[in-house]
């Protein structure tokens, strides 16, 4: 920005020359207009000559109107009044007062004004109509038209910059509107069209399962009937089974079962409870479950009357299940009771008839001859 | 103490004696004043004192019309003008007599 080669603007010096009236405002009219008048043709005839900023050669607008009011003899400036001027006038003193201030940032506002023209057109425009879900064609076609109204009413204020009207009351009020609509469309954008139902879809409601009857599925295929062999390779009639919850398993799939397939009978037991997860699923027609009804489609698998029995691995594994093995494990071979080292090393008494394969006892060893009078031992005898 | 203070002191003098040699708008005067040597006045200053004097009475002020630019706004001086023009020329050059004079005594000079 200190670049002495930049020759500033003509609009530039226009907005020094309105800040630093807007600094003088207070002052009647006519003090205001003896000292600013001309200024900005001297302004710009010294800019031209020589080389710099307006704020590097003339000071802050501020610090000009002071040094004007001081040399010619006025007082200072009062304290800013909110009331003075009223709050366009206000702003307006204030954008001027920045803008001269930065003159490079504010070069860049003015380059960019029209892409926030077209963005508050967008804006102001689309989001209600995406608000009320109406997109296509027509949306589009009303949205161009909110962006070329916008840059319209852009344009206009810029070449009219004091004229109060309808346009530049609908002007100042796309900034606001379009200003307060950038945090919706920026939540918008990032909250509601990442989901799945987002603006313009229709949601697909989710679908109804009901609970319980939707059947086994293993891997991908459905399952709907289950024959068990108990471990010798008996078929096994009216099994229960149950999952890892408790949850009795059930073959029914209600959502793709129609009234003339193969359903499962339902069982009370004593207590009158109902059960679906009795297997195999007892075929309605043949009342087995076992048999395949004419109502068997062609390639179903015919289950056998019997496999193999189970033969379980040797191995580290409880044997204490009596679930049926056909063969025991081999029976721990029980360690010989454990003669007794006292009994064995002593010399057996005639007298000592107890036998001996009672829990020996630990007996002293004593003198053999003595051994069986003095030994506490209660068992003996 | 560097010449601005210098300036705003005698800026009136200045000014009007600028006026005084030719009618002329602001910055008209300010180049002439940089012209004759008095770089660090600044040109709100002038402005302001042009419009101090002719609130005082001591210049004339009119608009000079132009096609291709905005108007102009001349300062002229008149004859109250002349006036503090000549009596505030006399205090500044006995005050600088005078200066002069102490200076030469402390063996600076000009």
């Amino acid at each position: 920005m200190s670049d002495t080669t930049v020759i500033p603007a003509r609009g530039d010096v226009a907005a020094y020359v309105a800040a630093v009236r807007s600094a003088l405002a207070d002052l009647p009219v006519e003090d205001v207009e003896d000292l600013t008048q001309g200024m900005e043709a001297d302004l710009t005839e010294a800019v031209s000559e020589g080389s710099g900023g307006l704020v590097e050669r003339f000071g802050t607008p501020t610090a000009y109107a002071a040094e004007l009011r001081a040399a010619a003899g006025l007082p200072a400036a009062a304290p800013r009044r909110l009331g003075g001027g009223g709050l366009r006038a206000r702003l307006r003193a204030d954008h001027e007062s920045w803008a001269a201030n930065h003159p490079g940032l504010a070069g860049w506002a003015r380059e960019l004004a029209p892409l926030w023209w077209a963005l508050r057109g967008v804006l102001v425009v689309g989001v209600p109509l995406r608000v009320m879900l109406y997109a296509g064609m027509a949306g589009a076609l009303l949205t161009l038209g909110g962006v070329a109204a916008s840059v319209w009413l852009g344009r206009y204020r810029r070449q009219h910059p004091d004229e109060r009207s309808w346009r530049s009351a609908l002007n100042a009020i796309g900034d606001v509107a379009g200003a307060l609509l950038v945090p919706v469309a920026v939540w918008a954008w990032f909250f509601l069209l990442g989901s799945t139902s987002g603006l313009g879809q229709i949601s697909t409601p989710p679908q109804y399962a009901p609970p319980d009857d939707t059947g086994l599925v293993s891997g991908t295929t459905s399952v709907t009937q289950i024959y068990a062999y108990d471990a010798q390779g008996r078929r096994l009639d009216d099994v229960r089974l149950f999952d890892q919850d408790g949850h009795p398993l059930s073959a029914w799939d209600s959502t793709s079962q129609t009234d003339t397939a193969v359903g499962p009978d339902r069982w009370t037991d004593a207590g009158g409870r109902t059960w679906t997860n009795v297997f195999p699923v007892v075929d309605q027609d043949s009342g087995q479950g076992w048999s395949l009804g004419p109502g068997a489609a062609e390639g179903m698998w015919h289950p056998p009357m019997s496999i193999d029995a189970l033969v379980r691995n040797l191995g580290p594994l409880d044997p204490a299940t009596t679930d049926g093995s056909v063969t025991e494990p081999p029976q721990d071979v029980q360690p010989p009771a454990p003669a007794p080292t006292g009994g064995a090393t002593a010399a057996p008494t005639p007298g000592a008839t107890a036998p001996t394969t009672t829990a020996p006892t630990s007996v002293p060893t004593n003198p053999a001859s003595g051994a069986t009078s003095s030994a506490p031992s209660a068992s003996k005898g | 103490m560097d010449a601005t203070q210098l300036v705003k002191g005698v800026l009136d003098l200045a000014v009007l004696a600028v006026v005084a040699d030719e009618d002329g708008y602001g910055y008209d005067v300010v180049r002439r004043l940089r012209a004759a040597g008095l770089d660090e006045v600044g040109d709100a200053s002038v402005y302001g004192t042009l419009r101090r004097l002719y609130s005082a009475g001591a210049l004339t002020s009119y608009v000079v019309p132009s096609d291709e630019g905005p108007h102009r706004k001349y300062y002229g001086i008149n004859k109250q003008g002349r006036q503090t023009l000549e009596l505030q020329g006399k205090t500044w050059a006995g005050f600088a007599h005078t200066m002069d004079g102490l200076l030469r005594t402390a063996g600076v000079t000009a």
